[in-house]
């Protein structure tokens, strides 16, 4: 009699928490289509039509780009705090190097530098040992005072070949080829991060570096590649902004670092709560992207929308981290 | 306590436990690795909030139990993991949670508390400074001043989890000495530990926990050794340690060690030599320098200034864990949580992760094949018996011993020519042990060289083939496979 | 030989004794280096006693939101809201006081800062979410607010503020002005709470080792959200007495104040109690800052340069620190050895 009664309460007990961490764990992608579906009642003339779905698309491209990269970073631990003043460092050098050069010449140095500043926040990081935060909040400062220093504080904009600005207009079976581009970052970088070796090595080093480390894996040289990673990603999204912008604008990054954080901690509420993941980020920014875009069409007012956005965001965590706090106690 | 139940995701760990301590009395609780000791321990801290069941103090039902009321209600714990405060002297670490003595109104008053917590030390029996910082203290000395901690102000509980494994012998003494005279006056101990013979020494009670449920409560006296390890095992003892055959002939040398010095000067001209098909057991007392060989000869610990090693007979210079993996050493580390795995990845991809080189579909792509992979863990799940619900659980889900079987899986899955066991058996229950003393023995005969790395003279005398005695970084003594005992090891270990 | 060799880890050790010592004053080091160029450059300027009241007049609202954010760190959590804080403390200043008694008006302020401070202390103890997160949504919900109070006047809100409050921010006692008195008796205040009170030193506790303060008893969700209440009050304070200085409001006017407070309390951290966090090591980071700008700022260095070189300083502070900590660890494996077991026999044998 006791055995059943126990078999029976285990049962209970396991069905419970499933239930409770199912609900969790899709809590964004519910929340996404409740959100959706409140717009579309709301202005069900503007909002879910094919058009807006694809201007949501748009809107979404670069802030999706950026936010892939800054994943990788995460999944380390490492906050990077430079991605911003990295994108608009990108996109005021790309505006001041086109006039001089071609597109195809141009672009590879701008995503070099990218590259190379993520190789000095991965140097002083991991090989020198400072924390992150405090390495690329140096970086974003200095970055952020060259940019204005060399604009001046003015926008960059004369000589901008229009082929480059075409590569934010455009569009493909009335797709536009920025939408094309993020979802070819995001399939690379998902295969990256689940399929291939190095996502191996960049989940073991951001659960247990010590245990990498003894299973024969380069700690430092993870931490470099994403940061790399993460840097060059922003400085696409600082080109591809240019060429949006059809200008190199000194603070036009700016905005983009709370929202691609906060894409990549929702993100790493779905799926498997608690890991930052890349297709967790990808509806993290959909679900950014539905919000401003359904305040937009709604005619809210911009600063109602950052107090929408900021306590939406708190809500989204506080309610996956409920799930996330009653699994970490029992490990 | 009370039908103490605990549920975590998927498994409940403790089920309807009823407990009771008397006043004055020293109450061992026992079980193997997942019987729910700790949990419980943990419940009664107020650490894990229960799920089910009651406790009473002196008869009275606490209701809302938190870290703080246990505290209040005089309960003192010593956890299996040291908590001190890196930062902070000894004196901070002894008084933290207590209040500190004021002056001034709310200021701290330092000269006072040095002062006391020096007379507590003294009192103690422990002749430290309170004002150093716990940072320069020795690993004994810092689980003192844990302890300590919980004694500065005498609560009416102290539960000890296991807090003998890191400590010397006469330590252990010493720490015994100090329970009974808190007994003495008055406190009530419950005492958490692996090793039984201290539960024979020191306890009046023992209880026997068993996959959460509890087995019995009974008077240590009115039970022997074998009973007790029956009740905790379940079934009839099984037989730990494998049977080695007398006279077999080992092949050539693995791994030949020459007079090898560390940087830090902890290991000090040390010579020795594995066989292929030969267990070497390696030991000494805490810090003799044998768990830092281990350490070392795979590259993740201090270097060696000066000698050399071949490896099958080609110089080998350990520069890290991927030079010696490519040289087919592996190494089950001592601390199986913090250097082994990696808690939130799956089984199938912990397994896997020293030689990811071999599950690459090229090496351009560097895509791994997920179905080879997975099935080769699955095989090595199937052949170390790994329970688990699949190749994809995570592992921080599993128990100590499945967990540890999972290193070993990591290292099994390319046969190693020099297998180095920092520790495998730490905090690992009875069947768990004997499945791994019999794996390793196994893998000998099959061929590897085994460099066995443990501070339990009883399981070297039962699985190896000589062993190696370090004093203070410096080989000592050789003992051969038929003059091998646990005593014989312990004499040479104390100099003998 | 071996006498060889003894000689070399002698020497070894005594450098390392000199660097450790060294290395702890290290961006004292450099905050002397500092005034002493500025002297060589500007020698009729810079080293005045009005150059220095100067530098303490600039520096003393950094210090206040930077000392707060200090409180916060020491239990190993962000609050990136602070910019925002001060920023909302600051509209809403200019916006009341027109309308206020200046007490009540201040008071009222204080209040919404330091509740704002409870809310980020409360969902992030009760709801479990991570500082990092929750202050920065507080932060773009604030900043949101502050974008719709203004949005009534034309973004800048500069009219109607009393005489006596602007007073505060440009009044002088003994030449030395209101505002680095503020700073520094909140300063000292916080230094003595965080020092020599069981509170401060469970703050401490439970940045030190988290577990240990759980385990220990610590009320760890208590002391949080009281960090961050002290944090938003101070903010708070900063924004109120960032208006009586400049006499206007406008919604960007205290963001500065997050990276600035970040950069100094690192800069503090890797200072005197090297990898800690304290109030003593923030003032000396907050002067470090203040010097520099009121430096290059008379040697007529472009403001956007002078970025860059913060951002260079704060990288070349914490890596020395690194660099001693790392020797610090080495010495401390030393000690650590002369206390193991192996010591204690040899004495025995002998």
């Amino acid at each position: 009699m006791p055995e059943e009664l126990s078999s029976r309460s285990k049962e209970h007990w396991k069905r419970t928490i499933s239930f409770v961490s199912g609900i969790r764990r899709y809590g964004i992608i519910v929340s996404l289509f409740l959100l959706f579906l409140c717009f579309s009642l709301l202005r069900p003339d503007v909002f879910p039509t094919l058009g807006n779905l694809i201007s949501i698309l748009k809107q979404i491209a670069l802030l999706g780009i950026m936010s892939a990269g800054l994943t990788i970073s995460l999944v380390l631990g490492d906050f990077d705090l430079s991605v911003a003043a990295v994108a608009t460092w990108s996109g005021v050098m790309i505006a001041a190097l086109l006039p001089q050069m071609s597109m195809w010449l141009a672009i590879p140095i701008v995503l070099a530098m990218g590259v190379g500043i993520g190789l000095i926040n991965g140097f002083f990081s991991a090989a020198v040992g400072i924390s992150p935060f405090i390495v690329t909040l140096a970086t974003q400062t200095m970055l952020r005072g060259l940019t204005l220093w060399y604009t001046g504080g003015y926008s960059l904009y004369s000589g901008i070949p229009r082929g480059f600005i075409m590569v934010a207009r455009g569009t493909f079976l009335s797709i536009p080829y920025l939408v094309y581009i993020m979802l070819f970052i995001y399939i690379v970088v998902y295969v990256l991060a689940n399929h291939m070796a190095f996502g191996k090595r960049l989940y073991a080093v951001g659960g247990n570096p010590t245990a990498a480390r003894y299973s024969g894996i380069r700690v430092v040289r993870v931490h470099l590649v994403a940061f790399m990673i993460s840097s060059v990603l922003a400085a696409l999204t600082g080109i591809l902004l240019a060429a949006r912008l059809s200008s190199g604008q000194p603070r036009a990054g700016e905005g983009l670092l709370l929202s691609a954080f906060a894409a990549c901690f929702l993100g790493a509420t779905t799926f498997r709560i608690g890991r930052f993941n890349v297709l967790g980020t990808l509806i993290g920014v959909l679900f950014i992207g539905t919000l401003n875009n359904g305040l937009v069409i709604l005619g809210v007012p911009f600063y109602l929308q950052y107090v929408i956005q900021g306590a939406v965001l708190i809500i989204a965590i506080a309610a996956s981290g409920l799930a996330r706090s009653s699994i970490r106690a029992s490990v | 306590m009370k039908g103490i139940t605990k549920v975590f995701p998927g498994t409940v760990a403790c089920e309807a436990i009823d407990f009771d301590l008397r006043a004055g009395e020293i109450h061992a609780l026992v079980g193997q690795n997942g019987a729910g000791k700790s949990t419980l321990i943990r419940v009664l801290a107020g650490i894990y909030p229960r799920d089910a069941g009651e406790i009473f103090i002196e008869g009275e039902p606490v209701e809302h139990l938190t870290p703080w009321t246990a505290h209040d209600l005089g309960m003192r714990f010593i956890h299996q993991e040291l908590n001190l405060v890196p930062q902070f002297n000894v004196a901070e670490n002894i008084v933290l949670g207590d209040p500190y003595p004021f002056r001034f109104g709310r200021l701290i008053d330092w000269r006072r508390l040095n002062r006391h917590v020096g007379s507590v030390l003294a009192d103690l029996g422990i002749s430290i400074d309170p004002r150093r910082s716990v940072q320069s203290l020795s690993v004994a000395e810092q689980w003192m001043v844990a302890i300590a901690r919980a004694l500065y102000s005498r609560g009416r509980v102290l539960v000890m989890d296991e807090p003998t494994s890191s400590l010397t012998r006469e330590d252990v003494q010493e720490l015994f000495d100090l329970v009974r005279s808190l007994v003495a006056k008055g406190t009530s101990v419950i005492y958490i530990s692996h090793r039984l013979e201290e539960v024979f020494e020191l306890a009046q009670r023992v209880t026997v926990l068993r996959d959460g449920h509890k087995v019995t409560t009974t008077d240590v006296d009115s039970i022997d050794l074998s009973e007790l390890v029956r009740l905790m095992v379940g079934g009839s003892p099984q037989k730990l340690y494998p049977t080695i055959e007398e006279d077999r002939s080992v092949g050539k040398p693995v791994l030949q060690a020459d007079e090898l010095t560390s940087i830090d000067g902890r290991l000090v001209d040390l010579s020795l030599e594995v066989h292929e098909r030969e267990v070497v057991g390696l030991t000494g007392l805490l810090g003799a320098g044998h768990n830092e060989f281990a350490d070392s000869l795979f590259g993740v610990g201090a270097q060696f200034s000066s000698g050399q090693v071949l490896l099958d007979g080609k110089p080998y210079e350990p520069r890290g864990a991927r030079d010696a993996i490519g040289r087919g050493i592996g190494l089950v580390p001592a601390e199986r949580r913090s250097q082994g795995l990696i808690g939130e990845m799956r089984i199938w991809e912990n397994i896997i992760l020293a030689h990811l080189r071999h599950f690459l579909i090229d090496p351009i792509t560097q895509i791994i094949r997920h179905r080879e992979a997975n099935r080769e863990a699955l095989e090595q799940m199937r052949s170390l018996r790994i329970v688990a619900v699949g190749p994809e659980q995570e592992v921080r889900y599993l128990s100590g011993g499945n967990q540890q079987k999972v290193v070993l899986a990591k290292w099994l899955l390319r046969r190693p020519r020099l297998l180095v066991l920092n520790e495998p058996t730490r905090g690992i229950d009875v069947s768990a042990k004997a499945e791994i003393y019999g794996l390793v023995r196994r893998l000998a005969d099959e061929g590897s060289g085994i460099l066995f790395v443990s501070t339990e003279a009883e399981e070297l005398a039962g699985v190896c083939d000589r062993v190696l005695i370090l004093r203070q970084g410096r080989l000592v003594a050789e003992i051969p496979r038929r003059e091998l005992s646990a005593q014989r090891i312990m004499e040479a270990c104390y100099g003998g | 030989m071996a006498r060889l060799m003894q000689l070399r880890t002698d020497l070894k050790q005594r450098f390392q004794d000199v660097a450790l010592k060294g290395g702890r004053y290290g961006t004292v080091i450099g905050l002397l280096i500092l005034f002493a160029v500025f002297t060589a450059l500007k020698p009729t300027i810079f080293p005045t006693v009005r150059n220095f009241i100067n530098i303490f007049n600039q520096i003393s609202l950094l210090g206040i939101c930077a000392a707060g954010l200090t409180v916060c760190l020491v239990m190993n959590e962000f609050d990136l809201s602070i910019g925002a804080i001060a920023t909302l403390a600051a509209v809403l200043t200019a916006g009341w006081l027109p309308h206020m008694p200046l007490l009540a008006g201040v008071v009222a302020v204080l209040v919404v800062s330091t509740i704002i401070g409870l809310i980020n202390g409360l969902i992030i103890t009760s709801l479990r979410v991570s500082s990092f997160m929750t202050t920065l949504g507080m932060m773009t919900v604030l900043t949101g607010f502050s974008y719709w109070y203004t949005s009534g006047s034309g973004a800048i809100l500069y009219s109607g503020i009393p005489e006596g409050f602007l007073h505060i921010g440009k009044g002088t006692f003994f030449y030395i002005p209101y505002l680095v008195f503020f700073m520094i008796g909140i300063l000292l205040v916080l230094h003595i709470v965080l020092n020599h009170t069981m509170t401060g030193r469970r703050m401490y506790a439970v940045g030190g080792n988290p577990e240990a303060a759980r385990f220990g008893g610590i009320p760890i969700a208590r002391l949080k959200i009281l960090g961050f209440m002290i944090s938003g009050m101070l903010a708070g304070l900063t924004g109120i007495l960032l208006v009586a200085r400049l006499g206007l409001a406008e919604p960007t006017i205290g963001d500065r104040f997050l990276f600035d407070s970040f950069t100094v309390a690192f800069i503090g951290a890797a200072s005197i109690r090297v990898g800690r966090f304290h109030i003593l090591g923030t003032l000396i980071g907050t002067l470090i800052l203040g010097t520099i700008l009121n430096g290059f700022t008379l040697l007529d260095v472009p403001y956007h340069l002078q970025l860059v070189v913060q951002g260079a300083i704060l990288i070349a502070a914490v890596t020395s620190a690194g660099l001693w900590q790392g020797l610090l660890q080495s010495v401390r494996l030393r000690d650590v050895r002369r206390g193991l077991p192996g010591g204690r026999r040899e004495s025995e044998d002998a």
